[in-house]
């Protein structure tokens, strides 16, 4: 494998150019009072750091978690069953229905959003106006990112090894119960993922609330949207690396949890 | 002897036209090793996966101790299977997957086994635990398992019954001072048998109340027993001395916290079997559990499986393709193909006396000549003419036929064959041996079941058990022959019937009429080489090609242009030539189809099989 190292390579440039250096400018940012990227009037200052005692920030924030909270339960109410009857069905075009639910991700996914506006607004087909509610913010961050909770756990259960579920049988376990016992168990890393992938996009998006929040709902990314529209990119910068860091933090947390949960039992059970 | 445990009747399984399994019929014995053997794609595996039910046949019957459970699900059936890639979950520690069934099971036992392990501790007799543990085997919830055994226990606990009179007493009495209800209450101790411990005067009626229960309830395992069960752990506790002891039978001890994925093949082939055995089932399926190890485990593991067995006494049945496997391990293998069974027998039967070219082919080397029958023990193959041991009787020509005592399997009345008044019974070593009256001829029989004198008995003899042996053998040599037989006079009837103590019999017997076109196995070590004068040996050939196997050698010979091959000890040169004897007893004949025979041996047959149809009509 050592010989194959340098075909890393390409990545890690790609990951200090793109990834790292921006980072690291934007840190610098955060200790500067300039317009735009215009570097010339560039003077240090502690700005940014005072307009965090603002409360609409930590409101947004809430705003964000609250509605990233939300999109992951319904996604994962949703996307666990469909994944697991699709996986265990004995249809002969799993694969066909598997892009029914990609399909729609091939359209343009503002046109998608702005699809449902139309729906929801009174002017359409219903007579009540749903726009600029959390609901139905909700309800558009999980059409859109439904697909990402099935596609990993839909993954899982199908490599899951079928001879598992019939020692369970064999050993006189009933279905349901095999069910939690083993199926659940073994498709943690693909609900886990999923959970990732459905929750990173959901608190950080701005597009959905933007146009289906009416400016009613406001997320984070609204207002870091809003902060570099005004060329503020010094207090934008702090507001993207705070999210960051929150969301890292969340991630943490969760895969620690995930994690211990198997010991803990463990331990539990010793005590 | 053997008991039936497990039954297949006319059992057919097709995936559309692909029919696998074809009006299968099959009875495993208590307490065996069975093996089922076949090539891949035989049905071998399909069987053992409707018996687990895992698959639902299109038409017959699976019968457990006579009763039908083709209708229970998988989950409910006293069986379990070893997987083939053992199918242990990855996301639990050894531990956990043995213990797996036992927790998680709805009808778990685990309560059955804690109170029999208690019983065995506090000293009950082997018959009351028997007893106890065939009432709880027809209740189905581990709850109720506990209810049940908490109840009859309380009913005899002195303790509890004593407790309960102390609250009449209480109720009746209202005691308040010692000097009041002493005298009552010396009554009442006096009616339960019970001392009264020495008393200050100054304890209030709770306290001596607590000093009698305790001190009854030292003596009492009946009370002791049921405080043990309803202790919150005791359902944890016995899963863990039985995963222990699961654990130790698998040779495995210390190993219960390992993740699965750090245990070597050999070690998880273990877990698989530990976790499957833990349940106590009646029934082991093993579905090729070695195929996935190397040659020396899978050498060593045969023994341990053998030894396993042996030591559970519970019956396994087996599954490979592998002929050495089938027939180091097994007691009865059941050869398969085309999803029919080709023999069933011992080992040693079915590698000496194969039924047809497939059997002879698959278990190991054969030599298969085609010949012909020429009569009186006559064969002629090679262009020569051997002698063999063949059963050679006419229709109704008087025989010998010898049933050995352990094989008169008694039965109902109504089903039996043979019926019988007991003139003399004598009991050794766990075993009942009887003379039986039948039909004016006394038969030495030997049975587990209790039986008394002057009891009617009805008795079946299964085919395989029947054997047969010309009137003009000696007896005495018969007797040396036949462990225990019953020597009876008899009749060959054809086509595998014999009639002997006034019934008609099917045996698996099998004649040849002369000029009958037949198959000839000579299995390669049964030749024995001529090297000094070769042509004093009856066959001759020149070595073609000579291969050391690492024990013997392989020689090939060609014998008038018949390629034979041959095993010995000792190396010759190619191109020599070397005479072969073989012992007219390890030539074994087998039948040949109606198409491959001359038009009047095919007339003789058919004329058989229409008197034997016949004859069953009549019955």
């Amino acid at each position: 494998m050592k010989k194959f190292k340098w075909f890393a390579l390409p990545y890690l440039i790609w990951l200090i150019l793109l990834v790292v250096l921006p980072f690291l400018l934007m840190f610098v940012l955060t200790f500067l009072s300039m317009n735009g990227m215009n570097f010339t009037d560039a003077a240090f200052s502690f700005d940014a750091y005072q307009r965090l005692a603002d409360p609409t920030v930590y409101k947004a924030i809430w705003n964000s978690l609250v509605v990233a909270f939300f999109t992951v339960v319904i996604c994962l109410l949703l996307g666990y069953p469909t994944a697991y009857f699709i996986s265990f069905s004995h249809l002969k075009h799993k694969l066909l229905l598997l892009l029914l639910l990609i399909l729609p991700m091939w359209s343009n996914s503002m046109l998608r959003i702005v699809s449902w506006l139309r729906l929801f607004s009174n002017d359409a087909l219903s007579s009540f106006n749903l726009v600029g509610s959390m609901p139905s913010v909700i309800f558009v961050t999980v059409t859109t990112y439904l697909p990402f909770m099935i596609f990993p756990i839909y993954t899982v259960l199908e490599k899951l090894d079928r001879s598992l579920l019939e020692a369970s049988r064999d050993l006189g376990v009933p279905a349901v119960k095999t069910f939690f016992k083993v199926t659940l168990p073994l498709s943690m890393s693909g609900v886990t993922s999923g959970i990732i992938m459905v929750f990173l996009p959901a608190a950080t998006g701005f597009a959905i609330s933007q146009t289906i929040g009416q400016g009613k709902i406001r997320l984070i990314g609204n207002l870091i949207q809003s902060v570099f529209e005004k060329n503020n990119y010094n207090y934008g910068s702090l507001l993207s690396i705070l999210v960051s860091i929150v969301i890292l933090l969340l991630v943490y947390l969760f895969n620690q949890a995930s994690k211990t949960q198997k010991q803990g039992w463990r331990k539990l059970k010793n005590a | 002897m053997a008991r039936k445990i497990l039954e297949l009747r006319g059992v057919r399984k097709a995936y559309g036209q692909n029919v696998i399994l074809d009006n299968l019929n099959l009875a495993i014995n208590e307490n065996e090793f069975v093996t089922f053997l076949g090539p891949s794609g035989c049905g071998k595996t399909t069987t053992l996966r409707i018996i687990a039910g895992f698959e639902k046949m299109d038409k017959g019957e699976l019968l457990l101790d006579g009763q039908e459970i083709e209708s229970l699900p998988a989950h409910k059936r006293p069986i379990n299977t070893v997987f083939q890639r053992y199918a242990l979950f990855p996301h639990l520690n050894v531990y956990d997957n043995i213990a797996f069934g036992l927790r998680n099971n709805i009808y778990s036992n685990v309560y059955d086994i804690g109170t029999m392990n208690l019983m065995n501790q506090y000293g009950f007799s082997e018959e009351d635990i028997d007893a106890l543990t065939k009432v709880l085997s027809h209740i189905e919830k581990p709850k109720d398992v506990k209810k049940y055994v908490i109840e009859k226990f309380s009913s005899e606990s002195k303790t509890i019954r004593l407790e309960n009179e102390l609250r009449n007493f209480q109720k009746e009495h209202h005691p308040k001072k010692q000097s009041q209800y002493l005298d009552s209450l010396k009554e009442l101790l006096k009616k339960e048998e019970v001392s009264l411990p020495a008393l200050t005067g100054e304890e209030s009626f709770k306290e001596v109340s607590k000093l009698l229960l305790a001190q009854v309830s030292k003596d009492d395992c009946y009370y002791q027993i049921i405080a043990k069960i309803k202790d919150r752990h005791f359902k944890e506790d016995t899963i863990e001395t039985e995963v222990n002891k699961a654990l130790k039978l698998v040779n495995l001890e210390g190993y219960g916290e390992r993740e699965i994925s750090s245990l070597s093949g050999g070690q998880q082939q273990r877990v698989a079997i530990a976790r499957a055995i833990v349940n106590k089932p009646r029934i082991l399926l093993l579905d090729e559990p070695l195929s996935a190890l190397d040659l020396k485990l899978r050498k060593s593991m045969r023994l341990e499986l053998r030894e396993m067995q042996r030591k559970l006494g519970i019956t396994f049945i087996f599954v490979t393709h592998d002929q050495e496997e089938a027939m180091v391990m097994s007691d009865t293998v059941v050869v398969m193909n085309d999803g029919l069974i080709q023999q069933i027998g011992r080992p040693e039967d079915i590698y000496n006396a194969p039924v047809n070219r497939f059997v002879a082919s698959f278990i190991g080397e054969a030599n298969i000549e085609r010949g012909k029958y020429l009569g009186e023990q006559k064969l002629q193959i090679l262009n020569k003419t051997f002698k063999v041991s063949v059963q050679d009787f006419k229709p109704g020509e008087p025989i010998y036929v010898i049933v050995e005592k352990g094989d008169f399997d008694i039965c109902s009345l109504d089903v039996a064959k043979l019926r019988g008044k007991v003139t003399e019974v004598t009991f050794d070593s766990n075993k009942y041996e009887a003379d039986v009256d039948i039909n004016g001829t006394t038969v030495h029989i030997e049975t587990d079941d209790k039986v008394s004198v002057g009891e009617e008995l009805g008795f079946l003899v299964a085919p395989g058990n029947i054997y047969c042996e010309a009137r003009s053998e000696n007896k005495a040599k018969l007797l040396a022959n036949y462990e225990d037989g019953n020597i009876l006079e008899g009749t060959y009837l054809g086509n595998q019937r014999v009639n002997f103590l006034g019934e008609n019999f099917r045996t698996y017997i099998t004649t040849f009429i002369p000029g009958e076109v037949v198959d000839a196995v000579i299995r390669p070590e049964d030749f024995d080489l001529v090297l000094d004068d070769p042509s004093k040996a009856l066959i001759q050939g020149k070595v073609v090609k000579t291969a050391f196997t690492g024990v013997s050698f392989d020689i090939w010979v060609d014998a008038d242009g018949q390629r034979l091959m041959v095993q010995d000890y000792q190396n010759v040169e190619v191109g020599d030539t070397i005479g072969l004897h073989v012992d007219f007893y390890e030539i074994h004949l087998m039948k040949v189809e109606d198409k491959e025979q001359p038009l009047e041996i095919q007339k003789i047959r058919e004329e058989g099989r229409r008197i034997a149809s016949e004859q069953e009509k009549e019955n």
